[in-house]
């Protein structure tokens, strides 16, 4: 039969279009007759007015039948198959390569096995004449599809051969619109565009927004690959937290690790895990069902300069959301110059180096003569540099001096701290003109002040957060303070709870000046005492290079957020995972779909990406309904994976069709139009010629509302 | 009256008691009475004068006349008689509907007859009484007292709607029937083609009758209240019509009114009188319109 149909169900609904029949037979039977006294007047007025009236009804009947029969054959969108034999198809192929093929078929092997051989028999079918192109859901730098539509499709079945899964999601309103974009410049008679996946809900249930509109004639089908049911748990990577800044070289550096099993088993895997160094370890994990888990990897102690961690679960029942990767910086120990005598900068010198000799911080103090600053900078380029208020005016400023070393060393991208020294009495001017944070004088309040911080975002409060965001910092005390009046450049850091600035920041070059107005001493203020010190100290002493701690993250499929922008050529390099060598455009770099630690360079500039597999592949839910949401408005159908055997002459047969569709409801309008102008039709006798004329009121009765007891009584 | 009858009960003969019939055309009685006779005879009203004849009365002689002319003329006189009221009642079964009125059609034109056989009896007249439809005739001979009437009120009482009407073929019996010139009162529905009513009226107008037709109709026959679908079923052929009452209401109106000019303008040709009453009209009112109250 050359006519098909795109929604059968509309099919099965055609004999609700009886239904008028029903209706007329019912009304007819519970339509009481009204007994009249004469139908003379009636048959004056038209004689044929019964059979007239009969006709009219059952062509009323047939319209309305018309009507419903042709709405339905609208609605199910029927297409004539007459010219099958002749023209060309177009036809785009997408392919689902996102990880959560790679679940279990039916049959036991990976989905995209099915898929492949789903792609394989549909490319089969298609004659000499017949053009082809692929589109993968998941776009694969190592697997580049031919561009545009071929009719040879040897290229295509070479990228079926090596089609892999991903751990991606893949957008389906993308890969559709790229679909759509390739019909576009074909030439062919009809245009297809099939689609193989596994319909997981986490991509197909997603409405699209504003998705593209296909070329007219464009049939949309979607062969579902069955899956199996789910029988085993399965734990995925939530996420890998790298240290926030560099950690000292030669310490054995935690990593968090966090893990999710959404299935509704309990789960016992193993999570191993190497990095650059050659170094492996593994552990058992044991996840109970529908539940987050966060664990810590530590790494032995390492070299300094970057290092990356590559992470596996193993074990559990599904492997596309199982690995990550996370890179992050290793660096020397440091040494943090302090100007003076150690007594004059009170707690801060044991904040930052615990122990003294750097060993968990990676900055070790070291305490010098003024006079030995200028060649020390020189010599070595230290971590922090500490000097109090009165030792920074006590330098000389000019050429080659010493205070201006100091500048120099700030403005090159160094860290700076000004503090009053533990035993400071009164500010000391004449202020250096470039440092535009002015102290005031000092002040000992009898009962102290509370310390407020007024910048909580900064970076020098990191680690120092609680989960609502707040500075865990509290109830602190400033005993004895030098406000402070920050230029307008400049960021207030910590203040006073009367709103006066006690610490604040100010740029400097590429380099960050900060300026204290209390010691941080025990005599000045409590905050030496608070168990957060340490890492404000830290914070202080290392915040210049946190932004360059850890590499790129981003999860499998996604853009990189920011790509070398020097207009060079990158090439994109795997370091850990799967073996990728790419080079090209920047804008032409999809995302990198499998986990691993890549690098991407750009001239001279290295980018390090560590890539994690996306966790929703792993959710197991599948539609298995014909209606698809990320489908939109579009038209489509929806059929299981054509077989061997099902491969007969149906799509041969859909090469050259008409869409029936336009003509049914234009077909439906007309009978719905000449079903209302027959159902409603004028008063009859209207204009009849030959009326009674004004004497008529002479024959006719007055109107008298009596009652029938006036009648007789 | 012995006891009351349904169409005649004493209130209604009460306040009939004072109305009268009366007749445009001379009629032929059996009996002095106050009607124009087409006779001359005996009365106070002066006719004309004809001439003497051999056997005329000499005392009959107008000698004033023969003072002014020199010619013996006669003084006549217009002879006046009794009145014979013919009615014609309608018992089809199209007089059976009821619909917007308090009474069917029957009932009602059975009150009109009642009230016009005891208005012409209790002036003197006589009345007869024929109640016809398609299959049957009863017929009531002419009588002149109130005894005579209560076997036509019975037979009133007793009447039921049958068959059809066949008006025509009623009024041309009535005129082959009846030889003196007499007030036949027609009392019916109509409910037939207007031309051979009206043929029947002009039949009576030939036999020099005067002739009254009294058109009863319910207000739901005039102004129906057609809306929607229907299924209409006529009373006497019982056959239906599925109609769309909105479509014919306005139409229907138009023919009803075409139909009662023709009846009208046919009565006025054969100098018949017509009356169209509703089955809401007070029966004196219905009566008391037509003829006027004596004294």
């Amino acid at each position: 039969m050359n006519l098909t149909v795109l929604n059968p169900l509309f099919v099965s609904l055609l004999p609700l279009a009886a239904a008028p029949i029903l209706f007329h037979l019912l009304f007819r039977l519970r339509k009481q007759p009204r007994v009249f006294s004469t139908l003379m007047f009636f048959h004056r007025l038209d004689p044929r007015l019964n059979a007239r009236r009969r006709l009219r009804e059952y062509l009323i009947l047939l319209l309305r039948l018309l009507l419903l029969v042709a709405l339905l054959l609208a609605l199910a969108r029927p297409s004539w198959l007459g010219r099958g034999k002749e023209g060309s198809v177009a036809m785009v192929l997408v392919l689902d390569n996102s990880g959560s093929m790679s679940g279990r078929g039916r049959e036991g092997l990976p989905k995209l096995n099915d898929a492949v051989a789903t792609a394989r028999t549909l490319l089969a079918r298609l004659r000499p004449r017949d053009s082809a192109a692929l589109v993968l859901l998941v776009d694969d730098p190592a697997i580049p599809p031919p561009p545009g539509l071929s009719t040879d499709l040897g290229p295509l079945r070479a990228v079926l051969d090596r089609a892999t899964e991903t751990e991606a999601g893949g957008s389906v309103a993308r890969a559709l619109e790229r679909a759509f974009r390739l019909l576009e410049a074909s030439d062919a008679t009809r245009f297809e565009v099939r689609i193989v996946s596994d319909l997981q809900e986490e991509k197909w249930r997603v409405t699209p927004v504003n998705l593209a509109a296909p070329r007219r004639g464009t049939s949309v089908v979607v062969h579902r690959v069955a899956s199996a049911p789910v029988t085993e748990a399965n734990l995925g990577v939530l996420g890998v937290a790298p240290p926030a800044r560099p950690l000292p070289a030669g310490r054995r550096a935690p990593i968090e690790v966090s893990l999710a099993n959404t299935t509704a088993f309990d789960c016992t895997a193993r999570l191993s895990w190497s990095d650059d160094a050659g170094h492996q370890g593994a552990q058992e994990l044991a996840v109970p069902r529908q539940s987050a888990k966060r664990i810590a990897v530590t790494l032995p102690p390492l070299e300094p300069g970057f290092h990356w961690l590559s992470l596996r679960i193993e074990g559990d029942g599904f492997p596309a959301d199982n690995r990550a990767a996370a890179g992050f910086w290793c660096a020397e120990k440091k040494p943090a110059l302090f100007l003076g005598e150690s007594e004059t900068f009170g707690q801060l010198p044991l904040a930052l180096s615990p122990g003294g000799e750097g060993r968990f911080s990676g900055v070790v103090p070291a305490f010098l003569p003024a006079g030995a600053l200028a060649d020390r900078l020189r010599e070595r380029s230290p971590a922090f540099l500490v000097l109090s208020w009165e030792q920074l005016l006590s330098l000389s400023d000019g050429p080659g001096l010493s205070r201006r070393r100091v500048r120099e060393f700030v403005e090159a991208g160094g860290s700076a701290l000004v503090v009053p020294g533990v035993n400071a009495t009164d500010s000391a001017r004449p202020w250096p003109e470039w440092l535009t944070v002015q102290p005031g004088r000092f002040q000992a309040p009898a009962q102290g002040l509370n310390w407020v911080v007024l910048n909580p975002g900064h970076l020098l409060f990191q680690d120092l957060r609680d989960e609502r965001g707040d500075v865990t910092l509290k109830n602190v005390k400033v005993l004895r303070f030098a406000p402070l009046r920050p230029g307008p450049q400049d960021i207030p850091l910590a203040g006073l709870e009367d709103g006066r600035v006690i610490l604040a920041e100010q740029r400097l070059g590429r380099g960050v000046l900060f300026v204290s107005g209390v010691a941080l001493d025990s005599r000045w203020t409590t905050l030496p005492l608070k168990p957060g010190f340490l890492a404000f100290a830290q914070n202080m002493a290392l915040g210049g290079a946190s932004a360059a701690a850890s590499a790129t993250s981003v999860v499998a499929g996604e853009r990189l957020p920011a790509l070398p922008a020097n207009g060079k050529p990158i090439r994109v390099q795997t370091l850990a995972g799967s073996p990728l060598d790419w080079k090209g455009r920047p804008a032409d770099l999809p995302g990198l779909p499998r986990a691993g630690m890549y690098s991407i360079t750009a001239g001279e500039e290295i980018l390090r990406v560590a890539v994690r597999s996306s966790e929703r592949e792993g959710h197991q839910q599948f539609l298995d309904t014909d209606e698809l949401p990320a489908l939109g408005k579009l038209a489509y159908s929806v059929r299981g994976a054509p077989g061997a055997a099902a491969a007969a002459d149906e799509d041969r047969l859909l090469a050259k069709s008409w869409d029936l569709g336009l003509p049914l409801l234009l077909l439906a309008l007309a009978a719905w139009f000449t079903e209302g102008w027959l159902a409603n039709p004028p008063p009859l006798g209207r204009d009849r010629p030959g009326g009674p004329g004004p004497v008529a009121s002479r024959g006719s009765i007055p109107r008298r509302e009596r009652s029938h007891a006036a009648h007789v009584a | 009256m012995p006891q009351a009858y349904k169409y005649l009960p004493p209130e209604l003969a009460d306040r009939l008691r004072n109305l009268t019939v009366s007749v445009r055309r001379p009629v032929e009685g059996a009996r002095q009475g106050t009607h124009r006779s087409p006779h001359h005879g005996a009365s106070v009203e002066f006719a004309d004068y004809r001439e003497y004849a051999r056997g005329d009365p000499p005392n009959r002689i107008d000698w004033a006349v023969y003072a002014r002319t020199d010619r013996h003329v006669i003084r006549r006189y217009q002879e006046e008689t009794n009145l014979r009221g013919y009615l014609l009642l309608d018992t089809s079964e199209s007089m059976r509907f009821k619909e917007a009125g308090p009474l069917t059609k029957l009932e009602y034109a059975s009150f009109l007859a009642a009230g016009l056989m005891y208005i012409l009896i209790n002036q003197s007249d006589a009345a007869a009484l024929t109640l016809f439809h398609q299959a049957e005739r009863r017929r009531f001979a002419p009588v002149g007292t109130l005894e005579g009437l209560r076997p036509m009120l019975l037979a009133l009482e007793q009447a039921e709607p049958a068959g059809r009407s066949h008006i025509e073929e009623a009024l041309h019996e009535i005129a082959e029937q009846v030889h003196a010139r007499s007030l036949v009162i027609l009392i019916s529905d109509l409910l037939e083609e207007p031309a051979g009513i009206l043929r029947g009226i002009q039949h009576l107008h030939h036999n020099r009758h005067e002739v009254l037709v009294l058109h009863v109709l319910d207000p739901a026959e005039l102004q129906p209240n057609l809306t929607g679908w229907m299924e209409l079923r006529e009373l006497e052929t019982g056959s239906r019509l599925i109609i769309q009452g909105d479509e014919l209401r306005e139409a229907y109106g138009r023919e009803v009114e075409r139909y009662l000019e023709e009846l009208r303008r046919g009565c006025v040709g054969c100098l018949a009188d017509y009356r169209l009453v509703d089955t809401r009209t007070p029966v004196e009112e219905a009566l008391h319109l037509r003829w006027g109250r004596a004294g």
